[in-house]
């Protein structure tokens, strides 16, 4: 613990480092997973083999994706960025699927039939209706990412890795100790944080 | 007002061997409840569902007005269609209000105007103005139900499709809900379209009925018609036209009249009417002789007076003439 007060600044860098490369991540699998969830929650001739696809990928170790992706994209930032992303795909795409197949049809059906357009009725019943799921599926995303990017310091990303690498290899106890603390902050917090977004955005989506 | 004619429609469904609709032809006049009736799986949905196009026709057209819907685009179309079914189909992260507001929303209405509209509407189907604020799934089935007829007529479409609105209440309330419904249309004269697979409904409810069956047109009709005049055995088994009950349902105390006079000019004979005694049952000449009987019975007495909206007298009825009235 005296190395996670003396470093603190050091530590926090880390971790500011860290919930970056997880925040951007997220952002770039969201605004993937969100189209990709939608079209195929519409065309059953792509969902299965969408979800077979993102299966497989999820199948692949994490540390074995980073040292897979060294020859194309090199170390460092990008191909840690690359991997999250990938990850966060299964989880995001399957979440966006069941939130908008969960939809009673009647629903749907009144929508259309009062005249919404497409869009319309993406924006003010779909993705409503669908955002406690979508919401969920993103807090399970946020806390995989947070996990497998401790292990993208592997490639020279940075984050609270380091602490954890460095640790281990030189037998210091204190990074090691300080660097999972750090980690365990912000799995936690980040999981609080979406949690209340989500009960929030449930109830209002019921109609409270 | 709207009508709705529907020309030589056909529509068969990709993986089905029979057509859902087969050449149908249909004219709706405007100002009034047609019931599309039959048994499931005769395309009564199918070509209820045409008329906004949730479905197309594989051929044929239908002319709304004298234009073709397809001249249209589908959302502005349906804009000004009301359209109401079974599972109602509340958006449940929206209150009443916002529910009832969906088309004139679309449409662009000021909100003064959507506020005063939706106040209106409440009142028209029977709501509190509370319940505004609610959201579908504090309500009852009854009461969605009303809300999602609001909904339907909330920017004043001339026509309204109905698809079994009230199948899934229980039969207590479906006649509850049907009164207004009628009460509704009189003050309102929309020209409707209500599909249903229940005989007494189509009968209490109708203008005319079509009667369809696997994906035609059988008899197209006002409801007694049907009834007394049933164009082939389907048409008769499926009314259970036979059923005198069913025929009382759908004739007027004023049809009771009417005949009492007929039969005395063709006999030549003044029909032995028990005089009227004091406590005699009145009824409405618009009632249906099912509860004039009702009352007649209930009351012990012989004969029963029929008066018009005013109050007036129009004869004295008994036994004798009802049957005569449902026998003709």
């Amino acid at each position: 613990m005296r190395y996670l007060v003396e470093h603190s600044g050091a530590v926090l860098a880390l971790l500011v480092q860290q919930a970056w490369l997880t925040a951007a991540a997220l952002v770039i699998a969201s605004a993937i997973a969100l189209p990709l969830g939608l079209l195929a929650a519409r065309k059953a001739a792509i969902r299965g083999p969408l979800l077979a696809l993102l299966d497989v990928l999820y199948t692949i170790p994490s540390l074995a994706l980073f040292v897979l992706l060294i020859p194309l994209l090199g170390l460092g930032f990008t191909p840690a960025l690359v991997a999250l992303v990938v990850y966060a795909q299964i989880v995001l795409v399957r979440n966006v699927i069941v939130g908008l197949r969960g939809i009673d049809p009647a629903v749907l059906e009144a929508a259309r039939g009062m005249g919404m357009t497409g869009a319309q009725r993406f924006r003010r019943v779909e993705l409503p209706l669908a955002a406690p799921v979508i919401l969920a599926g993103m807090r399970v995303a946020i806390l995989v990412t947070i996990g497998t990017s401790t292990l993208a310091a592997f490639i020279n990303a940075g984050g609270l890795g380091m602490l954890l690498f460095m640790g281990v290899s030189q037998g210091h106890t204190d990074e090691i100790v300080a660097g999972a603390v750090a980690v365990s902050a912000l799995a936690l917090t980040a999981n609080v944080l979406m949690q209340r977004l989500e009960a929030r955005i449930a109830s209002a989506v019921r109609g409270d | 007002m709207a009508a709705i004619d529907i020309e030589r429609v056909a529509k068969r469904f990709a993986g089905s061997v029979r057509p859902a609709l087969d050449d149908c032809s249909l004219s709706v006049p405007a100002g009034e409840l047609t019931v599309l009736l039959g048994p499931s799986g005769c395309g009564k949905t199918t070509l209820l569902r045409l008329v906004n196009r949730l479905l197309e026709p594989d051929s044929g057209r239908i002319l709304v007005d004298g234009t073709d819907v397809h001249t249209l685009p589908a959302p502005i179309l349906r804009r000004g269609i009301g359209y109401a079914i079974q599972q109602v189909g509340l958006f449940p992260h929206l209150s009443v209000g916002a529910n009832i507001a969906t088309v004139p929303l679309l449409l662009g209405w000021e909100k003064g105007r959507i506020d005063a509209r939706v106040g209106e509407l409440l009142e028209l189907v029977g709501l509190a103005q509370a319940c505004r604020r609610r959201y579908p799934r504090e309500l009852s089935g009854g009461e969605q139900q009303r809300v999602g007829i609001a909904r339907a007529l909330a920017a004043d479409p001339a026509i309204l499709l109905m698809d079994e609105p009230f199948g899934a209440v229980d039969p207590l309330l479906r006649a509850r809900l049907q009164d207004e419904l009628l009460a509704i249309q009189r003050k309102l004269r929309k020209t409707i379209i209500f599909v249903t697979h229940d005989v007494d409904e189509a009968l209490r409810l109708a203008d005319r009925i079509a009667l369809m069956r696997a994906g035609c047109i059988v008899q197209h009709d006002a409801p007694l018609s049907m009834l007394t005049a049933p164009r082939d055995e389907f048409v008769r088994s499926f009314l259970a036209a036979d059923d005198v009950l069913r025929r009382l349902g759908v004739t007027s105390a004023a049809e009771a009249v009417v005949a009492q006079q007929r039969w005395e000019s063709a006999s030549l004979q003044a029909a032995i009417v028990p005089s009227a005694i004091d406590g005699a049952p009145v009824v409405r000449d618009s009632d249906s002789l099912r509860s004039a009987l009702a009352a007649l019975i209930e009351s012990r007495a012989p004969a029963l007076t029929v008066v018009d909206a005013d109050g007036r007298r129009l004869g004295s009825v008994g036994f004798d003439d009802i049957r005569r009235a449902v026998r003709s």
